[in-house]
């Protein structure tokens, strides 16, 4: 057994005592995560996306009393941290800034607009609607969306006015309650109430939607708990087949042969390096796990689960890292075969951006990957769900294992005597 | 000197195609990448693609079924009335990613009696951390609900602004009121459009496809451009390079024939890829050929430029590998090719700004959802040539044969 161990600790060394390798299997997934925490907002402490200020350039050339209205909610102190408004004359100059990417969008509010809500006060009808325009940055789409919609719920708002003053002097006229010749005055009176400063930007929606994340502990996902253990077991998978690699490169250099004339058994030199390989894909899983939980104050979830979690996830990958070994023909066929499939368990098992909701047929595929079994239970640990709810991503991990054991050791036994000779 | 840099570029060539595992990175991944993150070719007709959606209503209320026939008469979602535990198990087991519930109270809400109270009705809609499908159906289940409202929302505030400047007699008489404001309302005609939504002229909106299209050339382009500075430090390891110090080549012959066969690839993967855009996810890659061709040749030459001068600092080929992934990865995701760089923090924007990726992802945007054209790209295309020509001087200083 001390034989194993020692072999096992001399490839974990191998692995760890390269600094390109540590930088790429450590520092790549800690930089990337950092990058992706950067963007979902993961640092901000919200749920949502931490999106910058929107800038965003008005052009007024209506100067009506709705116009005014829309300038003032959008740069209202409600709105201060959300949009960056820069008022503009021109409407060309507008539209070129968003044109060049320099504005999410441009307000263009062109006259007649705040005319156009206002009823005919004899005959009650509309004039030709104004329409104010929304020019959104395709490369913003985010930003653009926001402002769209808070220009929206504002006509939306405005128009709901309209409607409902239209209706009441209707209704009074219908029922007798106002003499035609009282409806223009009542009229100026209820518009006055209603498009009075800022009240039509605080009309109330009458229907409220919510929506909310779903976790066990109620409290908001962090995004990072899904892009960290996404990043890492991204990394696990090649940090296998760099320690797979040392199987071929041990052969080549004849170190393996060497290894074999020494009182040790062909078992015993290949228990160590799959251990080898195990170990340094547990080490480097769970150093990215401190890691992360130190400089991100990331909550992994339950430390016992999250433990049982590694050592599955460590050892499916290993099982892949096997595989190659087993099929490939040379320590460079195992990189490129290993950055391939790293690559590939990577999009399919969700390590950089959820597939699912785009294609829901690559679901099944991606069950091949110890990406996605892994991915599902750091997640919902993350998530506050209890030990339980690693039980079925731990299962097919570690059948995945015995399975990819299974068939690499079918594959060594077929050229044992070309690979453990030189 | 011809001949020299072709036999150069030859050789480079085939070292780097001499297993058929490099098709996997230089053609096949990227194509693979590209296609699943951009989410495929184009909606074909036919078939119901909308998602599905459990819908718990705990409400059961002539109004909460309205809400439903809304959600269902659109393009986006396909409710689906269940139980709430049967809903809710089906989130748990992510079958689906987003519930609606409505809770019991909302019909109530939506009468002349509950606007009043001025409580608003309240949805909710459950969904799962992992995925944005979530904010989808938030946004359509709202798109729903203004339209059921409207009529309410009409009645309520011609009720209220009319009791404000006269009175209602009785409750009997302010109900009456409602319910009539509330049939006229509810008569008619579908508001005009009061805001119109544009894209700078000639553009088009967002599209995921140009942005995968875009954001994946660049990566994997990137990556083994990046990956040039290993083809150095094996010459040198090989002591291939030393031996050349024996012949009558000059170091600059060396170099650009080194770079120029990096280069001449990169253009050829870039040219597979921009084809695979507009043929197969119908990307609008041909608005501007000139600007195209001008921003990815100057995109190719601050990559191998950048590679040249890593070649120079690297001492194995595994090292250059190593490093060529991470920095190319973590350049690209910061640069926007992942995402759009509108959702990173404003400063981390600014930041991006030394990175080659930011400048090259900035243009092909552009190109491709902007509709901007060759004189617009002539800045981001100037700063991919800076970039270039720092990086080669860095490279020609430090490169040395041993």
């Amino acid at each position: 057994m001390n034989k194993v161990l020692t072999i096992m600790w001399k490839d974990a060394r191998v692995l760890f005592g390269d600094w390109a390798a540590v930088a790429l299997i450590i520092a790549g997934p800690l930089v990337l995560a950092l990058g992706m925490g950067l963007v979902t907002g993961a640092f901000s402490g919200g749920d949502a996306p931490a999106i910058g200020r929107i800038p965003v350039v008005l052009v007024d050339e209506d100067g009506g009393q709705l116009a005014a209205a829309l300038a003032g909610l959008l740069t209202s102190n409600d709105l201060s941290d959300l949009l960056a408004v820069e008022a503009l004359t021109d409407p060309d100059a507008a539209r070129a800034r968003v044109a060049a990417g320099d504005a999410s969008a441009a307000v263009l509010i062109p006259a007649g607009f705040s005319d156009s809500f206002m009823p005919d006060m004899a005959t009650g009808e509309l004039p030709a609607p104004v329409a104010a325009v929304v020019v959104g940055d395709p490369g913003a789409p985010v930003g653009a969306a926001v402002v769209r919609s808070v220009v929206d719920a504002f006509a939306a708002r405005a128009d709901t006015a309209v409607a409902g003053v239209r209706a009441g002097l209707t209704q009074l006229a219908s029922s007798g309650a106002a003499s035609p010749a009282e409806l223009p005055a009542l009229g100026q009176r209820l518009g006055e109430a209603l498009f009075a400063d800022g009240a039509v930007a605080a009309t109330a929606s009458v229907i409220r939607v919510e929506t909310r994340n779903v976790t066990a502990t109620g409290q908001p996902f962090n995004p990072l708990a899904y892009f960290a253990p996404g990043m890492a077991l991204l990394f696990l998978m090649y940090a296998v087949t760099l320690g797979a690699r040392t199987l071929l490169s041990e052969r080549r250099e004849g170190t393996l042969a060497r290894m074999l004339a020494a009182p040790v058994s062909s078992a015993q030199v290949l228990g160590g390096k799959v251990g080898g390989i195990f170990l340094g894909g547990f080490i480097q899983l769970a150093a990215l796990i401190l890691l992360t939980t130190l400089l991100f104050r990331l909550n992994w979830g339950n430390p016992l689960s999250v433990a049982l979690l590694v050592v599955a996830a460590a050892l499916a990958a290993t099982g892949w890292g096997l595989l190659i070994a087993a099929v490939a023909a040379n320590s460079g066929q195992i990189t490129n075969m290993g950055m391939a499939l790293t690559l590939l368990f990577g999009i399919l098992g969700g390590s950089f951006v959820p597939l699912n909701d785009a294609w829901p047929a690559l679901d099944w595929l991606s069950r091949i990957t110890p990406n996605r079994w892994a991915l599902d239970g750091f997640t919902a640990l993350a998530a506050g769900d209890g030990g339980a709810a690693v039980l079925v991503p731990v299962a097919a991990l570690l059948v995945m294992a015995v399975v990819l054991f299974a068939a690499a050791a079918l594959l060594f036994r077929r050229r044992q005597g070309a690979l453990l000779t030189a | 000197m011809l001949n020299k840099l072709a036999a150069i570029i030859r050789k480079d060539t085939l070292l780097r195609f001499e297993g058929r595992s490099e098709l996997l990175f230089f053609l096949i991944l990227p194509l693979v990448f590209t296609f699943l993150i951009g989410g495929g070719m184009p909606a074909a007709s036919g078939g119901d693609n909308r998602i599905f959606l459990p819908v718990a209503d705990e409400d059961g209320t002539a109004r909460s079924a309205a809400l439903v026939a809304a959600l269902a008469a659109g393009d986006t979602v396909r409710p689906e009335v269940m139980g709430r535990a049967n809903a809710e198990a089906l989130l748990d087991d992510e079958a689906v990613a987003a519930v609606l519930v409505i809770p019991a109270g909302f019909g109530a809400a939506l009468t002349a009696d509950g606007l009043a109270a001025g409580q608003p009705a309240d949805v909710v809609v459950l969904a799962l951390p992992t995925s944005n499908i979530g904010q989808v159906v938030g946004s359509e289940v709202s798109r729903a609900a203004n339209a059921l409202a409207r009529p309410l929302a009409v009645a309520h505030l011609a009720t209220e602004s009319v009791a404000a400047v006269r009175p209602f007699a009785s409750e009997t008489e302010r109900a009456a009121f409602f319910d009539g404001a509330l049939a006229l309302a509810a008569a008619e005609a579908a508001p005009p459009a009061r805001v119109a939504y544009e894209t700078p002229a000639g553009g088009n909106s967002y599209d995921q496809r140009a942005q995968a299209s875009a954001g994946q050339l660049v990566t994997w382009v990137f990556i083994p451009l990046l990956g040039a500075s290993g083809l150095f430090a094996l010459e040198r390891v090989l002591g291939t390079l030393r031996r050349l110090m024996t012949t009558p080549t000059r170091k600059s012959t060396f170099l650009l024939g080194a770079i120029g066969g990096q280069y001449g690839m990169a253009l050829v993967q870039m040219a597979i890829l921009v084809l695979f855009g507009v043929l197969v996810m119908r990307v609008p890659w041909a608005r501007d050929p000139a600007a195209l061709v001008v921003i990815l040749a100057a995109f190719g030459l601050a990559g191998v430029a950048l590679g040249t001068a890593l070649g120079t600092f690297i001492k194995t080929e595994g090292q250059a590998s190593n490093l060529s992934i991470m920095l190319g990865m973590a350049m690209a995701l910061l640069g926007g090719c992942w995402w759009p760089m509108e959702l990173f923090p404003t400063g981390m924007q600014q930041i991006a700004k030394v990175l080659p990726t930011t400048w090259a992802m900035s243009a092909l945007t552009d190109i491709t959802m902007r509709g901007q054209g060759l004189v617009d790209i002539l800045p981001e295309a100037g700063v991919l040539l800076a970039f270039a020509a720092v990086f080669f001087l860095v490279g020609l200083w430090r490169f040395r044969y041993e």
